[in-house]
């Protein structure tokens, strides 16, 4: 078994090049799916890992299929509910700049408050609050900064709430790039300021979120939330985190079927390529015959040769994918993840390799890959000694 | 179109058992050839024909089974998967137990795994012997386990097909829970563990006699015990949850993986009871079958043990 091996090992390094294209295809292919696969479960496990931060429980004003600003008093019987430890409102909304088509989030804060969310807590620790709330300022993210610069608002910006007047806000600060996958189009400042741009009146707020730590009573909270209004609509964290492994299924599976019909071709060409028998083959399997090799042996050799190949073609693949997207950040093919609707989205990934990722893609290379040989080589090891060497 | 096909891992089980199927198709239709035609003690230039096809539906069979025996685990860990899709799942039971394909579908792959392993293993010996004695009974043999993995095909695109995202199903502990529905044949966990050991100790004692017959018998049964009594009572002990019961849990990451050495154990040493108790080939297979029946019951009952020895008491 041991000389077998060694004797297969010095034949692949004595003809390197009868190889070369099956296993460039191959490595190709592999790296293709490898990154896919490694640009998806890593925008997964950001965003995942943005979930967590994030409300137990949304509570917004929902009538006739539009959602409504949330009254205050709602805030209150909210925290009155066993369970709830925390009620917060919330001020946000979307700018939208008609001449370029883009959308900015705005996202009132109050500064004063101490409930707010841990994230947010985070980034605002550098700022010095009483210099910011001296006059009307905002911090924006990177892709806001960008789309300033472009259009020469390098000081401030005027926006123009619902009630016809004029707010001159001014940059203070651009957000850190490491939040960019969800803040590059976010626009921050103080809850009153918020208000007015996005012509919310007082006493309401964009919508409720509750703090529940015990998940068993998440679903308890949720019943009581949707006996006392009618006219609201409840998001638990759970029914986001559905919904995103949906939405990524969806299109990490659009693009596995687009893929299994290029594999397809792929074992095609394979089949087509191993069934044109080269007499140099037919001459190695010939005397491998005569040497006192039995047909079985032979497909067993030949087919442990093409793993060996393939197995190599897969540590490639999977290298060049992890080069790729982690420290390339995977130009053209994370916009498939990414999308373009936002602002901008520069987004690097942040390394996430699952073992799952890793069979999934083996199993689905390897197998195909070895079916597709099989007729062909057995063709090859039933090829007769003497006729080959007439 | 329910959007499950769309996962990846759905997507890709279906695509490698179609390879296979198609494998498996080419070798079935070359075992039927052969079986018309195959006449041992003819020379003729035909039978020498026939005997180098034999050689492709060897290979093609051992790689496709191969492949099947690997796919069982991936499949396991796919239902697991699908648990965060569908609502209301929290592990493969909810996703079995999603349609009525699930249970059947579970069940035809473990007899395919089995008959596989008990294919490569007449083969083998058809295959070292000199005058090929198994050589028709392992063709008819084949075409039985094609025939399964045909049905399987059927039954899994069933099972995916049906498989909604959007209705909810029951959890694992809502399944085996015992206000819902009472144990098969009215056991009592006592009844069930007396049972188990009472069985695993008969099964050593007929594998050291070599009862061919009792031991087909009884390592089938075994089996079944074997899931009865995982489900109902050792899963509390290794889950440290006395309402938590389920077969499948063990399977996942919070528990180690241990369910893939757990189950792995009893197949394999189910599989070396029937081969020796089936085909009577060699010594070898009775004391492994009685090993590995030895590491199985070893690996559910440490924990018990352990939590008796601590308590002095029941769960």
């Amino acid at each position: 078994m041991r000389n077998k091996f060694n004797f297969l090992l010095i034949l692949l390094r004595s003809n390197p090049k009868k190889h070369l294209g099956i296993f460039i295809l191959s490595s190709v292919l592999i790296w293709l799916l490898a990154s896919v696969l490694f640009i998806s479960s890593s925008i997964q496990k950001d965003i995942f890992a943005t979930l967590d931060a994030q409300a137990d429980i949304t509570l917004q004003r929902y009538k006739d299929g539009l959602r409504l600003d949330t009254p205050q008093s709602w805030l209150d019987e909210a925290l009155a509910i066993q369970g709830v430890e925390k009620a917060q409102g919330r001020i946000y909304g979307i700018h939208y700049y008609e001449p370029k088509e883009e959308h900015f989030t705005i996202v009132g804060i109050d500064f004063y408050d101490e409930q707010i969310e841990q994230e947010l807590q985070t980034l605002l620790k550098s700022i010095d609050i009483e210099k910011f709330l001296s006059r009307k300022n905002m911090i924006i993210g990177s892709g806001v900064k960008e789309f300033f610069d472009t259009y020469a608002y390098t000081n401030s910006y005027t926006f123009r709430p619902p009630d016809r007047s004029k707010e001159k806000v001014y940059i203070y600060d651009t957000l850190p790039k490491e939040t960019n996958l969800i803040g590059s189009d976010v626009i921050l400042m103080d809850s009153d300021e918020a208000r007015k741009i996005l012509g919310i009146p007082e006493g309401y707020v964009s919508d409720i979120i509750l703090k529940v730590p015990n998940k068993k009573e998440r679903q308890m909270v949720y019943e009581k939330l949707l006996i006392s209004h009618f006219d609201s609509r409840i998001i638990t964290k759970e029914d986001i985190a559905k919904h995103y492994k949906n939405l990524f299924n969806y299109k990490g599976g659009v693009f596995l079927i687009l893929y299994l019909i290029a594999l397809s071709t792929f074992l095609l060409i394979l089949y087509q390529r191993y069934s044109m028998i080269k007499t140099e083959d037919a001459k190695e399997v010939a005397i491998l015959r005569s040497l006192g090799w039995q047909i079985k042996e032979i497909i067993w050799f030949k087919l442990l040769e093409n793993f060996i190949i393939v197995f190599f073609a897969y540590l490639t693949g999977v290298t060049a994918a992890l080069i790729y997207v982690y420290y390339l950040s995977a130009p053209l093919l994370k916009y498939i993840f990414v999308g373009y609707q936002n602002l901008n989205n520069k987004a690097s990934f942040s390394p996430s390799i699952s073992t799952n990722d890793l069979s999934l893609l083996f199993i689905l290379f390897v197998t195909p890959f070895l079916l597709a040989i099989v007729i062909p080589v057995w063709k090859l090891a039933i090829t007769e000694a003497n006729e080959v060497m007439k | 179109m329910s959007s499950i096909f769309l996962s990846a891992h759905v997507t890709i089980t279906l695509f490698i058992a179609l390879l296979v199927l198609i494998a498996l198709t080419i070798a079935a239709f070359n075992t039927v050839q052969i079986l018309k035609q195959y006449r041992p003690n003819a020379v003729s230039q035909m039978q020498y024909e026939l005997e180098k096809r034999s050689y492709l539906i060897t290979t093609l069979i051992q790689l496709s089974l191969l492949i099947n025996i690997f796919l069982l685990g991936f499949f396991i860990y796919t239902l697991n998967d699908l648990a965060s899709l569908i609502p209301g799942a929290m592990c493969a039971a909810g996703v079995v137990g999603a349609n009525p394909f699930g249970n059947p579908l579970l069940i035809l792959k473990i007899i395919i795994i089995l008959c596989s392993l008990l294919w490569l293993s007449l083969n083998h010996q058809d295959y070292y012997s000199k005058q090929h004695p198994y050589f028709k009974k392992k063709l008819y043999f084949f075409l039985f386990i094609y025939f399964l993995i045909l049905l399987n095909a059927i039954v899994e695109i069933n099972f995916f097909a049906n498989l909604s995202t959007l209705t909810p199903v029951l959890c694992c502990s809502n399944i085996y829970a015992k206000t819902t529905t009472a144990m098969p044949f009215h056991l009592t966990t006592g009844v069930l563990v007396t049972l188990f050991y009472a069985m695993f100790f008969l099964l050593l004692f007929l594998l050291h006699l070599k009862k061919r017959v009792l031991i087909t018998a009884f390592s089938i049964l075994f089996l079944y015990v074997s899931y009865l009594s995982i489900t109902y009572f050792f899963s509390t002990y290794i889950y440290e949850l006395p309402t938590h019961k389920c077969p499948y849990c063990i399977l996942g990451f919070d528990y180690y993986y241990v369910g893939y050495f757990i189950y792995g154990a009893l197949l394999l040493a189910t599989f070396y009871a029937l081969n020796t108790a089936l085909f009577n080939f060699e010594d070898k297979s009775y004391k492994r079958a009685s090993y590995l029946y030895m590491v199985f019951v070893f690996l559910i009952s440490i924990k018990f043990i352990y939590y008796l020895l601590i308590n002095h008491t029941l769960l």
